[in-house]
């Protein structure tokens, strides 16, 4: 009897170690898939050089790494284990920043809530501040040669987790920058735009009064992007603003009943990039159906969106074809969606898409306002043959001349200079330095406070975003230049269902990352960005 | 190819059992070696030509030195033997630091540096050159009767289980089990709770403590690092807190303990499911009263064959001074030093190490004895997590700055909320480590790994390692992946 025990227990530890391959081979169960970013590896082909130099070897060892029976569940089991015993994730601090009471958010929006994100973009406030007026003057210009064409542009600042429930927000950690002069782009936008008269909606500002009145929650629990619920609010102002704007009658939003669940497209974005077993626990939000009403009278105007993932929460809910003609959305001025094919941007002739809409609406979430609407402006001013002759004065000499100016003020004021040399011997700088920096100080400080305001600028030095895009740029063409490189960029895009052009732009846009993270590509004006990620990039598991 | 990876558990691994279970008896060892010669070429394609050579070579080498009656060609030929081992050894390990070496000293002269090409460390060479001097030496003292098959010398050396990190087999100790071996369903089960175990300690233990570890002080291999990286290691030593650096030691302590107690408990539970009986190669290294005993319960194998193959051929401890005796001991761990690592430090470390066995011989034993059982215990834990530091860090100017770090009373407050993961994972490494100083741990231990099973045991033990082997399997793919830190050696 003992033996049989024995061949029995035998005979299932090698049913058990064939398991993970029966289960690969003959695929018996489904399981839900990973979430984040996988960079496939594809079975290598075996050469007498790949496996004299290992390479043959590594490659297999990652391909079944990544494709064997039963890896979703054994993963997620683990990822259970250590967060339930010890509240840890594999999950980078680049990814989610975890808040009081498993609040969580991205990091990017909680750096803004403390108002050190502008450091990823810019060197200093000032140049930081340069930069978005810069902006700020383009949309100006490009909404005055739209309206010229009966094209309206609106900037719509979506409301970041960050601002609108702070106080679940981790505590800021870092102290680098603490003292320096700071700067907010959903703040300075808010006080530019309103100068110049670019037409925007504030939907974070909206959201912030209404947050302790309403009965329903504007920001999930474990997602970074606003309810679903909240954000039928938000369509629904953006609607009334368009008919405001252009006093054309379209038609309205009707939500229908709501009702509580946590079933139904379950708002835990950032969550499940955990890739756990079981969900956190969570309030149940609410969710409703929406239609549009039956007025038969309403015009159904062309929309283009160009703008980030809140955009998603809108377009997977509202019937947009009820209300648009047609409502592209050009997500992050990248990729086209709800159009006649998925593709890239890059294909399209601007200006005409431009000039055969109704209303062109830039819908990023305020703590994004950094991506300077990743260079659609530009572009779309270029595609209309506007130049930059609007530009009254270059910025970059305006501040110099700031700067210069507050420096003569320090040299002839004994007591500050007294101050200033003792700083300067304490922080080993030279006394020339130290009038330099304090002066700097000022100058950004008074742009923070809007005490002094910045003229555009086209002069100033290349910004994050350009030269991302330049960056990108020079790697497609690189990998351009490899056909073999380029077969695999082809069954990507054919097993991912892209246009070629978009996952060699993809591919491309991971190696800049990838090289960012590295240290071994650094942001002009930077010294140090080893800690910068792209929102884009999830946990590679 | 490393134990703890997918590519050896879920593939190598059953695949081999199963075709190995299902061949008649006399082809096992011909499939045995065929997976072995697989199982290196995989890791080390430009050595397995290198290996295969030298087996071949010191096979016909013996088998001529067996068979010749003339004294001086024996002594010749055994000498050739093992200077192909050993000659191998030593231009693989040790050439790169021969040369740096070499070269630095003509630098203080002005002299022109002589050109070499840097080489790379076969793995597992360490191992398999020992095996093979046991394997000539005795023959040579006639303790067996050289292989009369060369397939049967080359599985000895090669045989997958414990080719890459030892246990360090010698030739008197297998050589019948090669030819004459019994796998029961007994011992199958056993081999495979047995290589659970070891799993458990490297991936669940040794990795999470390890990653922690290099966090802190940075990898441990300086040879891939550029100046810039070493720099920032520098950096970090020279400002790392006495809390992180007492923490940090104490984990690298564990950490090597049970990487390598775990591949060895591995390597023991392979060549258990096909019916070898290797030999320990740990015993509670940290429950050590001495650093004598420490070193008799560290690394068995290697301790064995330093003391029968370099200890006693010096004259061991029969010698006609005092002086030379300590000398022939504090020399065997400074090889034993060397053998970890061509650097410095190492030598440092076995350096340190035989001063200690000295100092045990002279006066430390007797302090330790009436110190009593419990603090000797942790006394000479102590210094061994203190020489770890020469062991860890491989540059001695660090390695110093970090001892001065320790007992620089710099403390950061402690926070168990800060890493609660590590710490759990120490507190558990830590009571592993000493659970047998107490009889109940010895007995546990006793019933776990040499005590048969009834029917009851074998069903508990079967679940308990089959929720473990799928639980390290989560972990190994959801943190990434670390290769054990003796491959270096």
């Amino acid at each position: 009897m003992k033996a049989l025990t024995k061949t029995i227990l035998f005979a299932l530890t090698a049913i058990l170690l064939f398991a993970s391959s029966l289960q690969k081979q003959f695929d018996f169960h489904q399981f839900k898939d990973l979430r984040g970013v996988i960079v496939d590896q594809p079975m290598p082909e075996l050469t007498l050089e790949s496996y004299r130099d290992g390479l043959f070897q590594k490659q297999t060892e990652e391909h079944l790494k990544q494709h064997f029976g039963y890896r979703q569940p054994l993963i997620r089991f683990y990822n259970q284990y250590l967060w339930d015993f010890y509240r840890k994730t594999h999950v980078s601090k680049e990814q989610i920043a975890f808040g009081k009471d498993n609040w969580f958010y991205e990091p990017g929006p909680v750096s803004d809530y403390y108002q050190r994100q502008f450091r990823f973009y810019a060197a200093d406030s000032t140049e930081m501040a340069s930069m978005l007026s810069k902006e700020a003057h383009r949309l100006l210009r490009l909404q005055q040669v739209l309206e010229s064409h009966g094209v309206h542009l609106i900037v719509c600042l979506v409301p970041a987790k960050d601002l609108i429930c702070p106080e679940h927000l981790p505590e800021i950690q870092d102290t680098t920058y603490l003292g320096e002069p700071k700067i907010s782009a959903r703040f300075f936008n808010e006080k530019e735009l309103t100068r110049l008269g670019v037409n925007h909606l504030n939907l974070e500002q909206w959201f912030l009064q209404i947050k302790d009145t309403v009965d329903f929650a504007l920001f999930p629990k474990t997602g970074t992007h606003w309810t679903k619920y909240a954000a039928l609010h938000g369509a629904d102002t953006l609607i009334r603003y368009m008919e405001h704007l252009s006093g054309i009658n379209m038609k309205n939003l009707v939500i229908g009943p709501r009702e509580l669940d946590d079933a139904r497209n379950p708002d835990d974005d950032l969550e499940s990039l955990l890739n756990l077993m079981r969900p956190i626990q969570k309030p149940k939000y609410y969710y409703a159906d929406v239609m549009a009403d039956d007025d038969t009278t309403a015009i159904k105007p062309k929309m283009i969106v160009i703008g980030d993932s809140f955009w998603w929460t809108i377009a997977a809910q509202i019937p947009l074809d009820e209300f648009f003609s047609k409502a592209p959305y050009w997500y992050y001025n990248s990729t086209v969606y709800y159009d006649d094919r998925y593709h890239s941007v890059d294909e399209l002739n601007l200006a005409e898409e431009l000039l055969s809409s109704d209303f062109v609406v830039l819908f990023y979430c305020a703590a994004q306002q950094y991506r300077m609407n990743d260079g659609f402006t530009q572009k779309a001013l270029e595609a209309l043959g506007v130049e930059d002759s609007y530009a009254i004065m270059d910025s970059t000499d305006f501040v110099e001349r700031e700067i210069q100016r507050n420096i003569g003020k320090i040299l002839a004021t004994p007591s500050t200079m007294e101050r200033i040399r003792e700083k300067a011997s304490l922080n080993h700088k030279t006394v020339e330095q130290a009038v330099r920096d304090d002066a700097k100080w000022i100058v950004a400080y008074q742009i923070q406070q809007g005490t002094l305001k910045v003229p555009n600028n086209d002069n100033v030095p290349l910004d994050s975003i350009t030269f991302i895009e330049r960056e990108i740029q020079r790697i497609m063409k690189a990998l351009s230049a490899n056909p073999e490189t380029m077969e695999s960029i082809r069954e990507k895009a054919a097993k991912y269902n892209k246009t070629f052009e978009q996952a060699l732009r993809d591919d491309a846009h991971w190696v800049v990352n990838y090289n960012i993270d590295q240290g071994t590509l650094r942001w002009p004006g930077t010294t140090n960005h080893s800690n910068t990620k792209s929102e884009n990039h999830g946990i590679q598991q | 190819m490393v134990f703890s990876s997918n590519i050896f558990l879920l593939y190598f691994m059953p695949i081999f059992f199963l075709v190995y279970f299902i061949l008649p008896k006399k082809v096992r060892n011909y499939f045995l070696l065929l997976a072995s010669l697989v199982f290196y070429a995989w890791g080390a394609p430009e050595f397995i030509i290198h290996l295969i050579v030298s087996v071949i070579a010191n096979f016909y080498l013996v088998r001529w030195m067996n068979k010749t009656e003339k004294p001086g060609l024996k002594k010749l030929l055994c000498g050739i033997s093992i200077a192909i081992s050993i000659g191998l050894l030593f231009y693989f390990k040790y050439g790169n630091f021969t040369m740096q070496n070499i070269n630095s000293v003509l630098g203080w002269f002005h002299a022109e540096p002589l050109q070499w090409t840097k080489i790379l460390l076969p793995i597992g060479i360490s191992f398999f050159s020992f095996q093979s001097v046991t394997y000539t030496l005795d023959t040579y003292r006639k303790v067996n009767e050289p292989m009369q098959r060369l397939s049967d010398y080359m599985l000895y050396i090669v045989m997958f289980p414990q080719l890459i990190a030892g246990p360090i087999v010698r030739y008197c100790d297998i050589a019948d089990q090669i030819r004459n071996r019994e796998s029961l369903y007994t011992d199958r089960l056993h081999g495979f709770y047995r290589f659970v175990i070891g799993l458990c300690k490297k991936i669940l233990i040794a990795d999470v403590i390890g990653f922690q570890v290099d966090q802190i002080l940075g990898p441990s291999n300086y040879d891939v690092l550029t100046s810039a990286q070493l720099a920032d290691i520098a950096n970090k030593i020279a400002t790392i807190d006495s809390t992180s650096a007492w923490i940090a030691i104490f984990a690298f302590t564990f950490q090597i303990y049970f990487d390598f107690a775990g591949y060895s408990d591995m390597a023991i539970g392979l060549g258990r499911m096909m019916g070898f009986k290797f030999p320990e190669n740990f015993d509670n290294p940290y429950v050590s009263t001495t650093i004598s005993e420490f070193w008799r319960r560290w690394h068995q194998t290697f301790s064995v064959f330093i003391k029968n193959y370099l200890y006693f051929p010096l004259g061991g401890s029969r010698v006609k001074t005092e002086a030379r005796k300590y000398f022939n001991l504090w020399f065997c761990f400074l090889i034993s030093g060397l053998w970890h690592g061509a650097a410095w430090n190492f030598v440092i470390y076995g350096a340190l190490q035989g001063i200690f066995i000295c100092a045990d011989k002279l006066f430390l034993k007797k302090f330790n004895e009436r110190l009593g059982r419990i603090p000797s215990v942790f006394f000479t834990f102590l210094i061994i997590v203190l020489t770890r530091c020469f062991f860890r860090i491989e540059r001695i100017d660090l390695s110093w700055m970090f001892l001065k770090r320790l007992f620089a009373f710099d403390f950061a407050p402690f926070h168990f909320g800060d890493n609660p993961h590590l710490y759990v994972t120490m507190i558990v490494a830590a009571f592993f480590s000493f659970f047998t100083l107490s009889k109940f741990g010895l007995k546990v231990q006793d019933k776990v790994y040499f005590t048969e099973y009834n029917r009851w045991q074998h069903i508990v033990a079967f679940i308990v390692s089959i929720l473990a082997f799928i639980f390290c399997l989560g972990a190994l793919n959801a943190s990434g992946f670390s290769p054990f830190i003796y491959f270096r050696f």
